[in-house]
């Protein structure tokens, strides 16, 4: 039989090998954090953006009866937010499910939500105030966990989308997560009678199946 | 942090400790990597070729090993394992015309047999096996003798290159065998070797007669006894200053039956040493471990990925299914626009970057035509596809190995 050997002296290098992947795998976990917080933080930042130009919308509401201001300058300030918001909407729902490390956005999405909302109302009464103008709500469930479901909501989604480009320029798409608790926008979904995911095109059609929107085409 | 995406960085973390591990292997022998030992000794030695239908190659590979430039050859002994080919025949031709060469007929009883049967007559201090399909280069037994004076040695191989590259299989298998041979000698310093194949392998003939010789009922004798001997404490080098080249099987029917026998082979000897797990040397603390923690990671990231395709294909299926009936567009501009990494995508393309560079860097010190015509173009083929087919043949090999089918 071969000499017993003491102590392999290259053993080390296992060691040397394991604080090398922790240094390694570590510097990784630590860039993965900061990736997620930069992107929570555009969130942050965008919703306090969205809260300025919502608040920013009303003032000019108020203005609008004390002063000269045209019902074309508010539909356009209206619409150019509305926009900004859907885009916002796009990009933080793929923010979020990105997400590996971090909390969930649940409550700055739910905030969200509620601007989201409040921006409804305010188009509702500006359409009131000055007509011409088309509004698509999308209501759809937050963090939807069954699988078919999930796909519906991104056709739905979509098909919203698209009815935005095809209505022209005077459309705002306005999308809701409904299932965060949200009083004012559960009040709006019972007047519509929505109880599943939908789009409401100008207050009077509700499409709440895959049916609808085939038929709707 | 799900289960699934928890399992993801346990992968990753165990493929950064192995590229770590290669690292600080390489730093620490890189400027040893081509030494040879000194000669001090002229061993006798018996090369041992064992034959089982090889009519094509025999009589190649019997005039590659005439060629050993070596002095103390005492005997080639080609053992015919009950060929049915002509085999035979044309060994005998060449042993009335080749002095040092006898040539032994056997019936059929199996590589291993066949070997033992050659090592009782063997009269060399050391044994070295040449596959009769492989064909050594001349300076490959005088570069490698010298390291059987330090006497805890007791098996040294050499790198296997690929002969035939005619076609894309044969490409790949030698890229792999470029990268096995140079990992290889990166377990080295931490005697971690853990198969010396039969292209061309020296053993001490103490040593093996000492393990008992070759398992004649495991399928990869090779990879048994270096094990075995491993068991009995001696140590097993890798000499990277001369080479042996080999056919690779150039139909994917072919590879698929030897990728089989290598799986089912390895599975076996496990099983074999299972008591030695965490026990004892380098046997129980690291090949055994080593081997069974990649057999079990293989065959969960082979169900894993099973899963995610499932989950995968089936939303699309639905996506596809419900955009059909909505009548709404499949891809949009803004799925492209808004597409945002996960974390587990920029550390999956960080150790793809890693294992692209490491095999790289070894074709590069071990092949010189590495950036010729096809070449990057295969590795890219290597790196995404041929490396995906592993836990496949893992799984298949498992299943045949559990319905106690041993034909490979």
């Amino acid at each position: 039989m071969a000499k017993k050997k003491g102590r392999n002296p290259n053993n080390v290098l296992f060691l040397e090998a394991l604080l090398m992947a922790l240094f390694i795998f570590g510097i990784g976990i630590v860039m993965g954090i900061f990736i997620e917080d930069v992107r929570s933080d555009r969130v942050t930042e965008g919703y306090f953006d969205s809260q300025v130009n919502l608040l920013d919308m009303q003032t000019l509401s108020d203005l609008i009866s004390t002063g000269d201001y045209s019902c074309e300058y508010r539909r356009e300030k209206n619409i150019d937010f509305g926009n900004k918001i859907y885009e916002d909407a796009l990009k933080f729902s793929e923010y979020e499910e990105a997400q590996t490390f971090g909390d969930s956005l649940e409550s700055q999405h739910r905030i969200y939500d509620l601007l989201r909302t409040i921006f409804w109302v305010n188009s509702l009464e500006l359409k009131d105030d000055c007509g011409e103008m088309n509004i698509i709500v999308y209501l759809y469930n937050y963090d939807e966990k069954d699988a078919e479901e999930k796909q519906k909501q991104e056709v739905f989604s979509r098909f919203a989308g698209e009815l935005k480009s095809e209505m022209g320029e005077n459309t705002v798409l306005i999308p809701i997560a409904m299932n965060l608790g949200i009083e004012s926008l559960n009040v709006l979904k019972e007047s519509y009678g929505i109880v599943k995911t939908s789009i409401i095109i100008n207050e009077k059609t509700v499409l709440d199946s895959i049916e609808d929107l085939n038929e709707f085409n | 942090m799900d289960a699934i995406t928890g399992i993801y960085f346990f992968y990753m973390f165990v493929s950064i400790y192995f590229l770590s591990l290669f690292l600080v292997s390489f730093i620490r022998i890189r400027r040893n990597i081509y030494d040879t030992p000194k000669i001090t000794k002229k061993y006798g030695v018996s090369i041992l070729i064992p034959a089982y239908n090889e009519e094509e190659s025999i009589e190649e590979s019997i005039q590659a090993v005439r060629k050993l430039d070596y002095e103390n050859i005492r005997e080639i002994l080609v053992i015919n394992d009950g060929s049915t080919d002509n085999t035979l025949q044309i060994a005998k031709k060449l042993e009335a015309k080749i002095p040092l060469l006898r040539v032994i007929d056997k019936k059929n009883g199996g590589k291993a047999d066949a070997l033992n049967y050659g090592l009782k007559q063997a009269r060399g201090e050391l044994i070295v096996i040449v596959d009769s399909d492989s064909f050594p280069d001349a300076d490959a037994l005088q570069k490698t003798v010298g390291y059987f004076d330090d006497k805890t040695v007791g098996v040294v191989t050499i790198p296997i290159l690929v002969r035939n590259r005619h076609n894309l299989l044969s490409r790949l298998q030698a890229i792999e065998y470029s990268v096995i041979a140079f990992t290889r000698k990166l377990l080295e310093p931490v005697d971690g070797i853990y198969v010396t194949p039969g292209p061309f392998a020296v053993y001490r003939k103490s040593a093996l007669e000492e393990v008992g010789g070759f398992d004649a009922d495991n399928i990869t004798e090779d990879i048994e006894v270096t094990w075995n001997l491993a068991a009995h404490n001696y140590t097993r080098k890798m000499n990277m200053c001369t080479s042996v080249s080999s056919v690779a099987p150039d139909r994917l029917r072919d590879w698929w039956k030897q990728r089989n026998r290598w799986t089912m082979g390895g599975l076996q000897t496990a099983w074999k040493y299972k008591n030695r797990f965490f026990r004892e040397n380098i046997l129980g603390y690291f090949i055994l471990p080593f081997f069974v923690f990649g057999f079990v990671l293989g065959i969960l990231g082979m169900a894993i990925f099973g899963y995610l395709f499932y989950q995968g294909f089936m939303k699309q299926y639905l996506f596809t299914k419900f955009s059909f009936l909505a009548d709404t567009a499949l891809v949009t501009g803004s799925d492209v626009i808004n597409f945002t990494p996960t974390v587990l995508n920029y550390f999956g393309l960080v150790l793809f970057g890693l294992m692209f560079l490491f095999t790289l860097v070894v074709l590069g010190i071990i092949e010189s035509e590495l950036f010729k015509g096809k070449r990057f173009f295969d590795l890219l083929v290597y790196l995404t596809f041929y490396l995906l087919l592993g836990p496949i043949v893992l799984l298949t090999a498992t299943f045949k190995l559990i319905k106690g089918d041993m034909r490979w």
